[in-house]
Parts: structure tokens; sequence; C-alpha cells
């Protein structure tokens, strides 16, 4: 095996090896508490909302692009959400995709129409449903009505049902449709797949109507957890997505990836975060740990051949 | 042998029209005029090539016809009916393929894939939407062109970038190919070619004009042009400053054309 095939295995294979790793470390540091059937539980259903996050990224970062905006959906799809748990009830889950998939409609169609960076667009969009969140909300958690039926969606195993559905779901959209193979034609050269009559422009608008409605729906599980629709939940929730999404085997650089891929990044994740939390260690050196994790991953699956300049 | 027979069998095997006929063809960008007033015929059967120096318009040329973009004005028939080429899947539909000069093969995806991009065989759970591959299918199909054109490829599921730069020329002109085209656009197909891989093209490339394909040829290399082409239609400077027949002229009188614009 040459140096460029151990680098190839690892880039697509980094998920599963840092699973192990993480399951291995905390298993050995803290056998009694990590390694028991009940936290093994929390650690999925915990998962669950960050994998299906996830997953609504993956088909953008697989066709060159990035959503930095799925923090902010998530929050504001929310809100939306429990304001109307009241009146609609449990039916009230279907509001969280609707919302986030008008709000990555306006993405979409300011990325793709207006034919400005999708970094920036999103970047705004990051900004914008912040505050509409804050503004909608008043500041405060919306709260849930204690007896209404829209708890069993965040009561287990619902969210983790949820995830695992999305995750078949997708991943056959992604590896046995046409759709998913002009994601990743565009993520190999956007140009020739243009030449080749793909409906580039379409498929790219999609990808974040996707990315929007999958944030919806992480919204909408996480209102039902919390019991409420926090204004200030999903903050660097983005940072966790990408992150999962990276540790998953898909390149930022785009053309490759799989969904089951992102699943497992979310769990390395979790169970990161899960273990250090066992630990006792303070939130802030997760924070830090987190965002190692993610430069770690880059480091070891980002395909420098396809960059002429890093920037 | 009644009479009509005898005379049908008199007349040439292709159609009395033009395949493609290209009449006062512009194309501006801005201030520039990347090509002006181009006629130029193209027949069923016949290698047609396209010559010129670099910048004579022969690209914005190939570009026109395979639809990636329109002219600015002109006017264009197909077998002697007006159409527009609006886009790459216009001129699909009117059989028209294009082997472009950087092959517009996709590097991160598998050789079978790059065959059918765009144009999938499919069933469809939602029409236009949820589209399945029907992958199996695409693979038998994919591998009995192969064999037909003799291209050896080690497995259909490898990717392009995995390939030598001949290989990759193969897959391009078996996907123009294997659309039973009416007519094939070759850019440069033996720039970056070892000396069998170019001859295997210029074999592949008589091999299609033989079937009653129209084939345009856009070339530098003047060994290629004498030994493949029937007609040749010369760019310079946007304008077409020639056309003749290969048989009737030389090397020498080519180059004088490309070089002066002037025969």
């Amino acid at each position: 095996m040459s140096a460029g095939d151990v680098g190839r295995f690892l880039s697509r294979y980094i998920a599963y090896v840092a699973l192990i790793a993480v399951v291995l470390v905390f298993g050995i540091l803290s056998p009694d508490r990590f390694l028991t059937v009940n936290n093994l539980g929390i650690v999925l259903q915990n998962t669950a909302v960050l994998c299906v996050v996830a997953i609504g990224i993956t088909f953008i970062i697989i066709g060159g692009s990035i959503d930095l905006s799925v923090g902010s959906l998530m929050a504001f799809s929310g809100a939306v959400t429990a304001s109307m748990v009241p009146s609609m009830g449990a039916y009230a889950f279907i509001i969280g995709p609707l919302v986030g998939g008008a709000l990555g409609a306006i993405n979409g169609a300011i990325f793709v129409f207006g034919r400005i960076p999708s970094f920036v667009v999103t970047l705004g969009m990051l900004s914008v449903a912040r505050g509409c969140t804050v503004i909608f909300t008043g500041g405060a958690p919306v709260p849930i009505p204690l007896s209404s039926d829209f708890y069993m969606f965040g009561t287990p195993p619902v969210p983790f049902i949820i995830a695992a559905i999305s995750v078949v779901i997708m991943g056959a959209l992604l590896h046995f449709t046409t759709y998913g193979r002009y994601t990743l034609a565009i993520g190999g050269d956007e140009e020739k797949a243009r030449v080749l009559g793909i409906p580039v422009d379409t498929v790219k608008f999609a990808m974040f109507v996707i990315s929007g409605i999958f944030a919806g729906m992480g919204g909408s599980i996480l209102t039902s957890q919390l019991g409420s629709g926090s204004p200030t939940v999903g903050t660097g929730f983005e940072l966790l997505a990408i992150s999962a999404v990276v540790i998953g085997g898909t390149p930022l650089t785009g053309g490759t990836g799989s969904i089951i891929g992102t699943a497992v990044g979310s769990l390395v994740i979790m169970s990161l975060a899960n273990g250090l939390i066992i630990m006792g260690v303070p939130t802030n050196v997760q924070t830090v740990l987190t965002g190692v994790v993610l430069i770690v991953a880059v480091m070891i699956s980002i395909r420098r051949g396809k960059l002429k300049i890093i920037k | 042998m009644s009479a009509t027979e005898a005379e049908m069998s008199q007349l040439p095997r292709q159609d009395q029209a033009p395949f493609l006929k290209l009449s006062g063809i512009t194309k501006r960008w801005g201030a520039l005029t990347a090509l002006e007033d181009i006629d130029l015929e193209i027949h069923r059967g016949e290698v047609l090539g396209l010559l010129g120096d670099n910048g004579a318009g022969k690209t914005t040329m190939v570009n026109l016809i395979s639809g990636v973009f329109a002219p600015s004005s002109g006017t264009m028939e197909c077998c002697g009916a007006p159409v527009k080429i609006s886009s790459p899947d216009r001129a699909h539909s009117l059989g028209i393929e294009t082997v472009f000069q950087d092959l517009a093969l996709l590097p991160n995806l598998a050789v079978a894939d790059n065959l059918f991009i765009g144009r999938e065989r499919t069933f469809d759970i939602v029409p236009k939407l949820i589209r399945v591959l029907k992958r199996r299918e695409m693979e038998r199909d994919a591998a009995e062109t192969l064999k037909q054109l003799d291209i050896h490829i080690p497995s259909l599921r490898v990717n392009v970038n995995a390939l030598s730069g001949g290989q990759r020329q193969a897959i391009a002109i078996a996907r123009a190919i294997r659309w039973k085209a009416n007519m094939v656009i070759l850019d440069e197909p033996t720039a970056a070619l070892s000396v069998p891989e170019q001859n295997k093209v210029l074999a592949l490339t008589r091999q299609l004009a033989s079937q009653g394909v129209a084939v345009l040829y856009i070339t530098h290399n003047m060994g290629d042009v004498m030994q493949v082409t029937d007609r040749i239609a010369v760019l310079y400077r946007g304008r077409k400053a020639a056309e003749m027949r290969t048989s009737e002229t030389s090397q020498k009188d080519i180059v004088h054309v490309i070089m002066s614009g002037e025969r």
C-alpha cells in the first residue's frame, strides 16, 4: 500500500476509524458509564437531530457548495413549529420542514439565480434567520402545552427512527437516482456537467431546498425534545453538521461522498461529546475539541490535487 | 428492376439536403466578433475538416452547433428544415453529438456513468423528479458499445480520472457514437495522444463517416487533415477564408490559407 492508498483509504473510511477510536478510548477510560446500553441509547437519541440536519447538507457539500445557515434555519422553523402546536397538535411537526424548505428555497434562488457564492448567501441567511427567530419569539422561548401529542417526536425511539428513515431514503436518492448522479457530476466538474446537458441550476436549487427541509425537520424534533421553540437553539450547529459530513468522508471539495458516512460522522461527534461529558470535561474544552476534530478531518479528507490554490 | 428503382439507386445515398446548413452565422461577445457571416454545409457520410489558427473561431463554431450558446445572427437548417439549436439537449435530439476538446468527461464518475450522463436509462417513480437508474442495463450496454469499438477498459466501474489520455478519448468518442448520431463533432481528437492511439481515432472517424454520419473534424494536425477529411473549411479571424476538397489541394496550400487567410 503506497502513501496515496493509505490517504484514500483514510479519507474514505475515516468516520468508521474515528468511531472505533472514540468508543475504544472512552470504553477504556470509563467502561462502567460509557459502554452501557443506557448510555449508548442516549448517544443514539442525541445523534438523531445532528444526523438529520447533516444529511441535508451532505448533498450541498457533494455538489461543491456550502450551507452555513442550518443552525438558524433550525431555530426559526422550530420556533414557528412551537407556535403552531397549540392549534395543530402533533400535525405541527410538518411545519418545521415546510418553513425550513421555504428558507432553503430562498437560499437556493439567491445562490443560483443571483449568482452569489453559496458561502456568502448562507452566511447572510445565518444572520437573517437568527434575527427573524428573535423577532418572532420576542426573545423568549415559545412554550408547548404540557399535555400535547407533539412530544412524541422527541420521545425515544422516535427521533432515532426518523433519522434512520432519512438515512435510507436520502442514501437511496444519492446512489440510485439521476438526482444523486447529477449532484456528484456537478461536484466533480460543474462546467462539463452543464455542457453535457445536466440541469445544473435546478439540481443546485433543489440541494438547498433539501437542506432547508432537513434543517426544519431537525428544528421540529429539537422543539419536541426541548419542550419549546427557543430563539438561541442551534447556535453554532452548522459547524457540528459540517463536521459530521466531513468526518463522514465527504470532502469539502465535493464530487464524492456518502449519506451513511454522514450518519457515522454524526455518531462520532455525539459520542465524543457524550464521552467528554461523562469524563467531566468542561463544555468549553469540548468546543475546542470539536474544532480540532473538524480540522483534522479536513486535513485527512481534502483532495489537494483538485485545489489549485488553497484560500 | 423498375425505372424508379434504377433512378433511386443513382441518387447519392445521403439526403439531397445537407444534414446541417449554416447561413450567415455570426457570434459577437460585446464588441468582439468571434464569428462573422459563416456559410457552411455538412453532408452525411463525409468528414469535413474545420481548420484555422488559434483564435480563428473553431471552438466557437463547435459550441454554436452543439447548443452550448446561440448565434447572434444567422440561420441553421437541419435536413432542409430551419432549426434553432438552443441547448445541448436540442442538439442531442437532432442527433448531433460532440466530443469536446477537453472531452467533457466527469472525472469523479465511472466509465459507464459517463457514457450515459444526462441521458440515463431510468424507471421513474415520480416522472422528471425521482428517476431510479437502471445501472445493470446501462453497464451491459456500455460494455457492448466498447466491445464493438474494440476499446479496452479494465472495468466499467473505474472512475475516469484513473484512465489514460487515450482511454479517455476513446470513451468520449464511444459516448458520441453510442447515441446513433447523425452528426459527430470531433474537437482536436488526436491532440495529446500516442501514435497508435491517434491511428485508432482516425480509423474510428472514417468508420463513422462510412456509416452515413456527418463528421465535423476540428484539428491543427495536417497529417490528420490529409488522411481523414473529404473537404476542408478554413477559418481566419472569424471568417471563412476558404473551402476546398482535400483531394484537390495540398498541405502547403492549406497552411498558406490558415496563415494568411487568402488562397
